[in-house]
C-alpha cells in the first residue's frame, strides 16, 4: 500500500481548462504527429536488436508445442506487462524542449533537462492530452486529481538523479483490454486483461557507449535530447497466462496506442519499450509465485521468447525441488537466454517521494468527455467494419489492412470504394466490389510495392489512378491481364499525372469488343492458330488430349495482345473443335 | 568630480570596505570588479540626475548569497561540487534588482548548501561576525551568514540570502541587522539551487525594516518559470484578505517557544520588548501553539528528504570531478555507482554528507510511513495552528470556517529568534563534534518555515557587545502588518538606545 500523503501544499493545482481548440484537437496533434513521423533509424540503435516484429507478424508456431506442455505441466504461469510508451507530443514534460528522434546529439535540450542547479520544472499540459486518448482507449477511470513523485536512481542516462513519474497518484486506473479471434486468438478464445495503471513520466538520456580509439580512451556519451520526454507507463494487472497472450497483448497495446495518436513509434523504433513479470505457481495452490523481472525487452518477439524462456527456467528449478529466488533478469536476444542482474535483496530503493514542487494536476470530465467523443476508432472497430457489408473482406485481410503501415492502407481503401460507388456510370460488374478493391489494394498492389522495395509511404499509385483502373476493370474495357500491366506501369513510373485512361489509349489495352463465339475475326485466327498445330489439334478431335484445349485458349488470347477476353477466347476454340 | 556624486560616493565606499574588512569578515567569497562597480553607479548616478532613476533602488550596492545564480559569476554554495558552476542566467530575483538598477557587488559565504547555523561548513571558511572584537570571534549565524555579515560590516547596503528554516532570521539576529523571510510562494526561487524546495524561501537582508520592504516590493510578483510561485488569482486573494490596520494589536506570545534552554539575556530582551509594546496600548496575550514541539524534528526530516533527492543531481557525471580516483571501492556494486560514490565523497563536505545520509534514509521504503509521512502529518497540524491563533484566516487555506476575529485571534506573534546571542566560533566548532546540539537553534525560526508563514527578525537590545533579534512572525500574506510590527519594534530600539 503506497502511503497516504498529506495535502500540504496551499496552492494552485494545475487546471486543465475547459476543452479548447488550440491544443486538444486536430492541428495540435497533427503537427506533433509530423514531427515524430520523419523515416529516420535512431543512429545509436544496437546492431544486435532484434528483427522488428510489428502486430502482423504471426505469433510463432513454438508456442502452440508450448501450449500443450503448459496445459499438461503442474504449473500456472502468471505474466504481468509493464509497458512504457513514448507519447505523441511536440514538447517534452516539464521544459519546452522539442521532442525529437534524430536531431544533433543535445540539440534539444533545456536548461530544466541538463539539471542545471535552480532550475525548475514546468509541467507542458499538452503533452497530458495524447496520454488521456490513451487511458480512455483502454477503458481506464481517469482521476480528477493526479500528483508527480520522484523516484531516485543514479544513472548517467538520469542527469537529475531522479525521474519525475506517478507513483502514488496516477492520471489513470481500472482500465482494461479484451483479447479475442481478431487478435489471433482461437475464436472460441476471449481474454480480459486489466490495465491496473497509466502513470505520466520522464524518458531518460540515452548513453553511447564509444570504444577506445588511437586517441581516446573507451568512453560514455550521453545525449540529453530524450531527456524529460514524456511517457506513459502502462501496468498490466498479473493477469496474462502464457507468453502468447503476453505477446497479443503487447501488440494489441501497440495497435492501440497508434490508433488513438495516443504514441506514434512502435516498439521497432524504440519508441515503445516493456518489461515483464513472470511466476508460476502449482495449480490448484491460491496466490501466486514468487516474480521474476524481465526489462527492457525492445521486440514482441524478445517479450514471447523471454517469457518461454522464463518459465521453463522455473519450472526446471521448482521441479528439482529448488525455490524461485525474486529478482530482475536481463535478456539475450541474441543467445536467446536471460541472465541475472540483481537478487531482491540488491534491489534499488528507488525512495519515491511527492514532488515538492509540482502542483496537482487536475483533470476536468468535460475534457474526458471530450477526447471521449473525439477518440479515432480502435483497431478492432475497424476490423468489425472491413468484415462487414459492404466491404466484407476476410479477417485476415481486414487484419492485415489494419495492422501495416499504422492502418494507412484502410484510409486508402475507403477512398476507392467511396471513390468508385459515387461514380454515376459505375458498373458494379460479377464481382464484390468491396473483395475486389481488397484484393486489389493488399495483392496486387501490396506484392508490387513488396518485390520493388517501395515502403507503404513511399506508394506511387493515388488512389484516384487505382479507382479509375478498377473502374475500367470493372466495366469490361481491361482484362485482368492488362489491368495489372497498367498497375505495373503505374508502380513503375511513379507519376501521379498519369490518368489510366491515357494509358490504355496510348498502348492500346482496352478489350477488343467482341461478339463471343460469333465474332468473325477471332473465328479467323483462331483457325490460323490451329492449323499451325495439325498433331495437337487432332489430339483434341480425338477426345485423346482434351486438355489441350486450353493450349489453344492460350495461344488465342496471346495473339489478340490479350485485349479479348478469355470467356470469348474459350468459347471460339470450344466452337470450333465442337463443329 | 566622482565624490561629488552621492550614489557613486556610497559605492566607492562600499568597496574600499570590502577591500579592508573582507579579509577579516570573509563575508564576501567573490568580489565583482571595481570599475565594473563603479562605472554602474555612475550610469547609476546620471539617470538620477536627469530624473530617470529606474527605481528607488537605483545605483543601491547588493551582495548575493552563493547559492542563488547570478550569470556568468560562479555560483558555488560554498561546496567543492559546484566551483566550477557558472550559471549562464540570474536568478529571477537577482534580475529584478539588475532591473531597478541594483549593482551586485559580489558573492557571500555560507554554509555548504545551506547546510549549517553558522556559516562554518562550507569551502570558504568560516564567516566572522562583525560584531566580534580582537579578543573574541563570534559566529555570524547561517547559513545566510556571509550575506548577513555583508550588511552588518557596511559592505553593501543590502543583500539576498535564503531561508529554508531560518537561515536569514538567525544570522540576522546574530549580526544585528533587519532579516527578513517572506511567505512561501510569494518571491520567486527561480535561480536558488534547492536544498529544501518546499520551505526555500529568498529572504533579504537591510540595516532598517523599510528598505527591507522596498526590495520586497520589487521583488515581489509571480514567476511563471516557478511551479511553486503564486499566481495572480492567489495573490488577488491574499490582498483582498489582508486586514486594515488597527491601532491596538492583539500580540501573541507562543507560550510553547519559552524553552529552558534560552539564555537570561535573551528572555529579557523578549520579554521587555513585550513590555514596552503593553506599555503601548496593545494587548499581549500567550497562545499555545503545541504542534511546534516536534516542528524541529519532523522540519529535519522533511528538510533533509528532500535535500537528499534535490541533490542527487551532484553525480560527478555534470558536476563534481568525474575523474576522482576511487579511494574506498564499495563492494557489491557497479563500476558506474563506484564513481558516483567516489565523487559525492569527495564533492560534498561532512555535514552535507551527513544530511544526504539521513534524508534517504527517512524516504527508504521501511523508515518511509514512520519518518516522511508521519512528519508531512505533523507539518500539516502546525498549519492548522497556526491558522488557529490568527485574527485573520489564512488566504489560501484549505478551511474555510469562521476565523477567530480580531477579538479572540491575534495580529503576530512575537518570540526571540535564537536561544542566545552569537556564539563564539570556538564553542561552535566544539557543538560541531556532537551534531544535534547544533539544532536546538532552529527551534524559534523552523515553525514559520514549516508553515510557510512570513517572519522577520529586528534587532532589539544588546546583549553586551553582541545584538540580538526579535522575530515577528505573521499569517500567511499579511506581510503588511508584518512590517508595521516591525517597524514599530525598530522604533522602540531607537527610543531605548537613545535612553542610554
Amino acid at each position: 500500500m503506497p502511503p497516504q500523503i498529506p495535502k500540504i501544499r496551499a496552492r494552485g493545482p494545475f487546471v486543465i481548462p475547459r476543452y479548447s481548440s488550440q491544443w486538444v484537437c486536430p492541428s495540435c496533434l497533427t503537427q506533433s504527429r509530423k514531427l515524430h513521423t520523419e523515416p529516420v533509424k535512431t543512429p545509436n540503435q544496437p546492431s544486435t536488436s532484434p528483427p522488428l516484429a510489428g502486430r502482423s507478424q504471426s505469433v510463432k508456431p513454438t508456442t502452440k508445442s508450448g501450449e500443450k506442455e503448459n496445459k499438461n505441466s503442474k504449473w500456472e504461469v502468471t505474466v504481468g506487462l509493464e509497458i512504457h510508451a513514448q507519447l505523441n507530443a511536440p514538447r517534452k514534460l516539464f521544459s519546452y524542449a522539442a521532442t525529437s528522434f534524430n536531431a544533433p546529439p543535445n540539440s534539444r535540450v533545456a536548461p530544466f533537462d541538463a539539471s542545471i542547479p535552480g532550475i525548475q520544472p514546468k509541467l507542458n499540459i499538452p503533452t497530458i492530452v495524447p496520454a488521456i486518448r490513451a487511458a480512455v482507449a483502454f477503458d481506464c477511470r481517469i482521476n480528477r486529481r493526479s500528483t508527480f513523485d520522484r523516484k531516485h536512481y543514479f544513472y548517467k542516462d538520469q542527469p537529475n538523479g531522479y525521474q519525475i513519474t506517478q507513483f502514488y497518484h496516477p492520471f489513470a486506473s481500472d482500465g482494461k483490454i479484451i483479447l479475442n479471434e481478431l487478435d489471433g486468438l482461437e475464436p472460441s478464445e476471449v481474454v480480459e486483461i486489466g490495465i491496473k495503471q497509466v502513470q505520466m513520466e520522464q524518458d531518460t538520456a540515452k548513453s553511447i557507449f564509444q570504444p577506445s580509439t588511437e586517441d581516446t580512451p573507451a568512453r560514455t556519451l550521453v545525449d540529453l535530447n530524450r531527456t524529460g520526454s514524456a511517457l506513459v507507463e502502462i501496468i498490466t494487472t498479473p493477469s496474462l497466462k502464457s507468453s502468447k497472450h503476453a505477446a497479443t497483448c503487447l501488440k494489441k497495446i501497440q495497435s492501440i496506442l497508434k490508433a488513438s495518436t495516443a504514441a506514434i513509434d512502435g516498439m521497432e523504433k524504440g519508441g515503445v519499450r516493456c518489461d515483464v513479470n513472470v511466476s508460476i505457481q502449482e495449480k490448484g495452490l491460491p496466490g501466486l509465485g514468487r516474480r521474476v523481472e524481465i526489462k527492457n525487452l525492445n521486440s514482441v518477439k524478445a517479450v514471447q521468447e523471454s517469457i518461454e524462456a522464463e518459465i521453463k527456467r522455473q519450472i526446471a528449478v521448482r521441479e528439482s525441488g529448488g525455490e524461485i529466488e525474486g529478482e530482475t533478469r536481463g535478456w539475450d536476444a541474441v543467445k536467446g537466454e536471460s541472465k541475472k542482474l540483481r537478487s531482491k535483496e540488491g534491489e534499488v530503493d528507488y525512495r519515491y517521494k511527492p514532488d515538492a514542487e509540482l502542483p496537482p494536476l487536475i483533470i476536468e470530465e468535460s475534457l474526458v468527455n471530450h477526447i471521449k467523443s473525439t477518440l479515432p476508432p480502435l483497431p478492432d472497430q475497424i476490423i468489425s467494419e472491413l468484415m462487414n457489408e459492404p466491404f466484407a473482406l476476410t479477417l485476415k485481410d481486414a487484419r492485415t489492412m489494419v495492422d501495416l503501415d499504422d492502418g494507412a492502407r484502410v484510409g486508402y481503401y475507403r477512398s476507392i470504394y467511396e471513390d468508385l460507388s459515387a461514380r454515376q456510370d459505375f458498373k458494379p460488374g460479377s464481382k464484390h466490389l468491396g473483395k475486389l478493391i481488397g484484393n486489389w489494394t493488399l495483392h496486387e498492389l501490396g506484392g508490387r510495392l513488396a518485390s520493388s522495395f517501395i515502403t507503404w509511404l513511399d506508394n506511387p499509385v493515388t488512389t484516384g489512378q487505382m479507382a479509375d483502373l478498377l473502374f475500367n476493370l470493372q466495366n469490361g474495357t481491361l482484362t485482368a491481364g492488362n489491368a495489372k500491366r497498367v498497375l505495373d506501369y503505374l508502380v513503375t513510373f511513379n507519376d501521379s499525372n498519369i490518368r489510366v485512361k491515357d494509358l490504355i489509349e496510348e498502348y492500346d489495352l482496352g478489350t477488343r469488343s467482341t461478339s463471343g463465339e460469333d465474332d468473325e475475326g477471332l473465328i479467323k485466327l483462331a483457325n490460323h492458330i490451329i492449323s499451325e498445330y495439325p498433331e495437337k489439334a487432332e489430339q483434341v478431335r480425338s477426345g485423346k488430349k482434351l486438355n489441350l484445349k486450353n493450349f489453344f485458349i492460350g495461344n488465342l488470347m496471346k495473339a489478340t495482345g490479350g485485349k479479348v477476353d478469355v470467356q470469348a477466347c474459350k468459347q471460339v476454340i470450344e466452337k470450333i473443335f465442337s463443329a | 568630480m566622482m565624490a561629488a556624486k552621492p550614489v557613486v560616493h556610497e559605492a566607492i565606499n562600499y568597496l574600499r570596505n570590502t577591500q579592508q574588512r573582507n579579509g577579516f569578515f570573509n563575508a564576501f567569497v567573490r568580489v565583482s570588479p571595481e570599475r565594473e562597480v563603479t562605472s554602474q553607479a555612475m550610469a547609476a548616478s546620471q539617470r538620477r540626475e536627469t530624473g530617470k532613476s529606474l527605481s528607488p533602488l537605483d545605483g543601491t550596492i547588493f551582495a548575493i548569497k552563493d547559492n542563488i545564480c547570478t550569470k556568468d559569476m560562479v555560483t558555488s554554495c560554498s561546496s567543492l561540487m559546484l566551483v566550477d558552476f557558472v550559471p549562464d542566467y540570474d536568478a529571477t530575483v537577482v534580475a529584478k534588482l539588475k532591473d531597478a538598477g541594483a549593482i551586485i557587488i559580489g558573492k557571500t559565504n555560507m554554509d555548504e548548501f545551506g547546510m549549517g547555523s553558522h556559516s562554518t561548513t562550507g569551502i570558504h571558511g568560516p564567516v566572522k561576525n562583525p560584531n566580534s572584537s580582537k579578543l573574541s570571534v563570534y559566529s555570524a549565524g547561517g547559513s545566510s551568514g556571509g550575506s548577513a555579515a555583508a550588511v552588518a560590516g557596511n559592505l553593501c547596503s543590502g543583500a539576498l540570502g535564503s531561508d529554508t528554516g531560518g537561515s536569514v532570521r538567525l544570522p540576522a539576529s546574530y549580526c544585528g541587522v533587519v532579516g527578513f523571510k517572506p511567505s512561501y510562494g510569494l518571491l520567486s526561487r527561480r535561480g536558488l539551487v534547492a536544498y529544501a524546495n518546499s520551505l526555500d524561501t529568498i529572504g533579504i537582508f537591510t540595516r532598517d525594516v523599510r528598505y527591507a520592504q522596498l526590495i520586497f516590493d520589487c521583488l515581489n510578483e509571480h514567476d511563471p518559470t516557478d511551479p511553486s510561485s503564486l499566481d495572480g488569482r492567489s495573490r488577488r486573494k491574499i490582498k483582498d484578505h489582508v486586514s486594515n490596520q488597527s491601532r491596538r494589536w492583539n500580540i501573541g506570545v507562543p507560550v510553547d517557544y519559552n524553552v529552558t534552554e534560552i539564555s537570561p539575556p535573551l528572555k529579557k530582551a523578549w520579554i521587555s520588548t513585550l513590555a514596552i509594546l503593553r506599555d503601548l496600548g496593545h494587548n499581549v496575550k500567550p497562545v499555545n501553539i503545541p504542534s511546534t514541539r516536534h516542528a524541529v524534528s519532523s522540519y529535519y526530516i522533511i528538510a533533509l528528504a528532500e535535500a537528499s533527492s534535490n541533490l542527487a543531481k551532484y553525480d560527478g557525471v555534470q558536476f563534481g570531478s568525474h575523474t576522482a580516483a576511487i579511494s574506498r571501492p564499495v563492494s557489491g556494486i557497479s563500476p558506474s555507482l563506484q564513481l558516483v560514490v567516489a565523487a559525492r565523497e569527495r564533492g560534498f563536505g561532512k555535514e552535507v554528507r551527513r544530511r544526504i545520509l539521513l534524508g534517504n534514509y527517512s524516504l527508504t521504503s521501511e523508515a518511509m510511513e514512520n519518518y516522511f509521512v508521519d512528519a508531512q502529518r505533523s507539518r500539516r497540524l502546525i498549519k492548522e495552528d497556526f491558522d488557529g491563533i490568527f485574527s485573520s484566516p489564512n488566504p489560501l487555506g484549505s478551511r474555510q470556517g469562521p476565523s477567530l476575529g480580531t477579538e479572540a485571534g491575534v495580529d503576530f506573534l512575537i518570540s526571540p529568534v535564537s536561544i542566545s546571542s552569537a556564539p563564539n566560533l570556538e564553542e561552535v566548532a566544539r557543538m560541531g563534534v556532537t551534531g544535534v546540539d547544533n539544532y536546538i537553534n532552529d527551534v524559534f525560526t523552523v515553525p514559520a518555515s514549516m508553515a510557510g508563514l512570513p517572519a522577520i527578525s529586528v534587532p532589539v537590545h544588546g546583549d553586551k557587545d553582541l545584538p540580538i533579534g526579535v522575530q515577528v512572525t505573521a499569517q500567511y500574506g499579511d506581510e503588511k502588518k508584518l512590517f508595521e510590527a516591525a517597524t514599530l519594534i525598530e522604533s522602540l530600539l531607537e527610543v531605548d538606545t537613545q535612553s542610554t
